[in-house]
């Protein structure tokens, strides 16, 4: 009999998020479809509102990743006001967002991604969540994560305030400077980052690398897409996280083109399914040609391994290093296995402590001239930064008196909900039929597909969420429930 | 760290959701200085850093029941909720905080108290609160004042 499986909603996953999964009459797969079923209207919310709240406003979207939200906002006030900051005030800011980066991916790759890896994707339910990690690597290990994300976090509202709320950027600078004697702590704490982030990377290839079972899921066809890959790059193409162009390149690995936030709309389109209140961005230049991979298609991918495919290299020494590392395990350039997002994590765990231990340690970091004010009437502004979980842009207009017009957000997410959409249906058919309907570990390796990009539908969506119920439904296609069981 | 707390959640850019945040503002000043009124919108994990070093803390958040309608403030212990058991480390709840915690031995409160307000309306984007709900915040106001009074020395002399 036809059946229809639903994963609703998606565990370990920020926001809502649900996964149908359609089995025709052989029992075979016939499609599964990775489906964000709310839809809030954010961008009609702040309409008529001043532009100078966007940060604040904006930062409040989702709890996960309020820092990436609060900057791009603060960047794109720059642009609406036409105001460049002092350059102590871009170090400032890049280094907030280097320690917000390392904590939000550390959090990732121990808490999310990790029960996938350290538990294992096929253990028992019950041990596949944070205690199941902690029980795994130990206790001293926990209690370090748990340490490291803490002080990260204090240092946030040392500096920026509130890190759930930051009040930190401000259109032309941040709202203070840092005091002299505050920077020994910033230093110490980098370096203690910088151990930490080698120490996981340390983690990754104990636990990933030297366990032949996960590299080969990671190698496995059905975790592959050849698509395009988009990053923010400085002007010697390396990744950056704050500022500079973005870059995207083919699935062969060649520039296909680079491009400022002022541009993005020329680069990018969004097409819409009827089953899903999510836009699926796509390169305008190459056209949507459906949910397909290869060069035809305009399908491409954001996030940590996309960042890394796009750039020529990593920023500081020891990032380089593991970057060259991951391209001489898995072939070259570039990497189209999305398992491996999970090791570019880890390896841009180690820039942004690295790039953090740089700003701090700037003789500079400390100038008390923080900000530039502005004078010039505001128009439309835009911004874009590397968020987490992939390329973030912020649009907006405003009229002479700076009230909000119209405001347009592409969030990571969304960036990469066409390939992920991809991801899904192919693992699926890869490993659900009617007899492994019913089998956790299948289903997991399925959500596994998705976790890797570390999607967030709260925001994806602009709607928050309040719980994380998990339920799976299994229906035949007259969505009668011939099954129902909690995860 | 002051060892009781007194913690709002929600978020007030969320209508119904801000409910906690709310009663939290309003408790502030009604305490001795061993009590700390916070507010936040973190959630999850998160929340683990507020409890790290507290005695006592009492959470004030909002419900959504079935039928707002007829639907009261309602008061429990932590103890009586059990554990939980989720996925991810944004939406852990208290329970899973606790084993967490004194898994890694980080001192877990001695008491946490919930008081969860009844809502209609966490998930439309406004900064005004529903009337029936904006009319609870005084009745969670009090009785979170006799929840925390109740846990404080009885002066003397």
């Amino acid at each position: 009999m036809a059946q229809r499986i639903t994963i609703d909603p998606i565990t370990r996953l920020e926001g809502h998020g649900k996964i149908e999964i359609f089995l025709d009459d052989s029992g075979k797969v016939s499609r599964a479809y990775f489906m964000v079923p709310e839809l809030r209207g954010f961008e009609q919310f702040v309409v008529g509102r001043p532009a100078e709240e966007m940060p604040q406003i904006t930062s409040r979207i989702c709890g996960v990743c309020p820092t990436a939200h609060h900057m791009a906002a603060t960047k794109a006030l720059d642009d609406l006001y036409k105001v460049d900051p002092p350059p102590v005030a871009k170090k400032l800011r890049e280094m907030i967002y280097s320690i917000f980066t390392l904590e939000d991916h550390a959090l990732h790759f121990y808490f999310l991604g990790g029960p996938d890896f350290v538990v294992g994707p096929k253990a028992p339910k019950a041990e596949r969540n944070i205690l199941g990690v902690i029980g795994k690597v130990g206790v001293e290990v926990g209690k370090r994560v748990i340490g490291m994300r803490k002080e990260l976090r204090d240092l946030i509202s040392l500096l920026g305030g509130k890190v759930i709320h930051p009040v930190f950027g401000l259109p032309g600078g941040v709202a203070k400077p840092m005091a002299p004697p505050d920077q020994p702590k910033f230093v110490e704490a980098a370096k203690r980052g910088v151990d930490f982030a080698l120490f996981t990377l340390g983690v990754f290839t104990d636990v990933v690398l030297k366990n032949k079972e996960y590299v080969d899921a990671i190698t496995s066809d059905m975790y592959t897409h050849k698509t395009y890959y988009m990053g923010l790059v400085d002007g010697k193409n390396r990744v950056n996280f704050y500022d500079g162009r973005v870059r995207v390149v083919d699935p062969l690995g060649k520039e296909f083109g680079v491009f400022t936030a002022r541009e993005y709309l020329d680069s990018i389109a969004e097409h819409v399914e009827p089953w899903s209140y999510i836009k699926f961005p796509y390169l305008k230049k190459v056209g949507w040609k459906g949910f397909a991979d290869g060069a035809d298609s305009g399908v491409f991918s954001v996030a940590p391994l996309a960042r890394l495919n796009a750039a020529d290299g990593m920023a500081t020494p020891r990032a380089q290093e593991a970057y060259e590392q991951l391209y001489a395990t898995l072939g070259g350039k570039p990497v189209h296995h999305t398992l491996a997002n999970h090791w570019a994590r880890v390896i841009e765990m180690i820039f942004a402590a690295e790039r953090f231990l740089e700003l701090a340690s700037d003789p500079e970091i400390t100038d008390p001239k923080v900000r530039t004010l502005p004078t010039e009437i505001p128009k439309v502004g835009m911004a874009v930064v590397e968020a987490p979980r992939g390329t973030l842009f912020h649009h907006y207009e405003t009229d002479e008196a700076g009230l909000i017009t119209k405001a347009n957000l592409i969030v990571a997410t969304q960036n990469n909900a066409a390939r992920i959409a991809l991801s899904v249906d192919k693992v699926a058919k890869a490993l659900i039929n009617s007899a492994t309907a019913n089998d956790d570990g299948a289903l997991n390796m399925v959500e596994m597909a998705f976790r890797a990009y570390d999607p967030c539908h709260g925001c994806g969506t602009h709607s928050l969420p309040g719980s994380m119920p998990i339920r799976i439904q299994i229906r035949d296609l007259a969505g009668n429930l011939i099954r129902e069981f909690s995860r | 760290m002051k060892p009781f707390l007194v913690l709002g959640l929600g978020n007030e850019m969320l209508k119904d959701d801000a409910v906690g945040i709310r009663v939290a503002q309003k408790l502030e000043g009604s305490f001795p200085p061993e009590v700390e009124v916070r507010s936040t919108s973190s959630f999850g994990l998160a929340l683990l850093d507020e409890l790290i070093d507290r005695e006592k803390v009492l959470v004030i958040d909002s419900y959504v029941p079935e039928k707002f309608v007829g639907s009261e403030i309602q008061e429990c212990n932590l103890d009586e909720v059990g554990d939980s058991q989720s996925t991810s480390p944004h939406f852990v709840g208290l329970g899973e905080i606790r084993e967490i915690m004194r898994k890694l031995g980080l001192g877990f409160p001695s008491k946490v108290h919930i008081l969860a307000i009844p809502v209609s309306d966490p998930i439309t984007f406004s900064y005004e609160m529903s009337p029936a709900v904006t009319a609870l915040v005084d009745e969670a106001a009090a009785r979170a004042r006799r929840i925390v009074e109740a846990w404080l020395p009885v002066p003397t002399g």
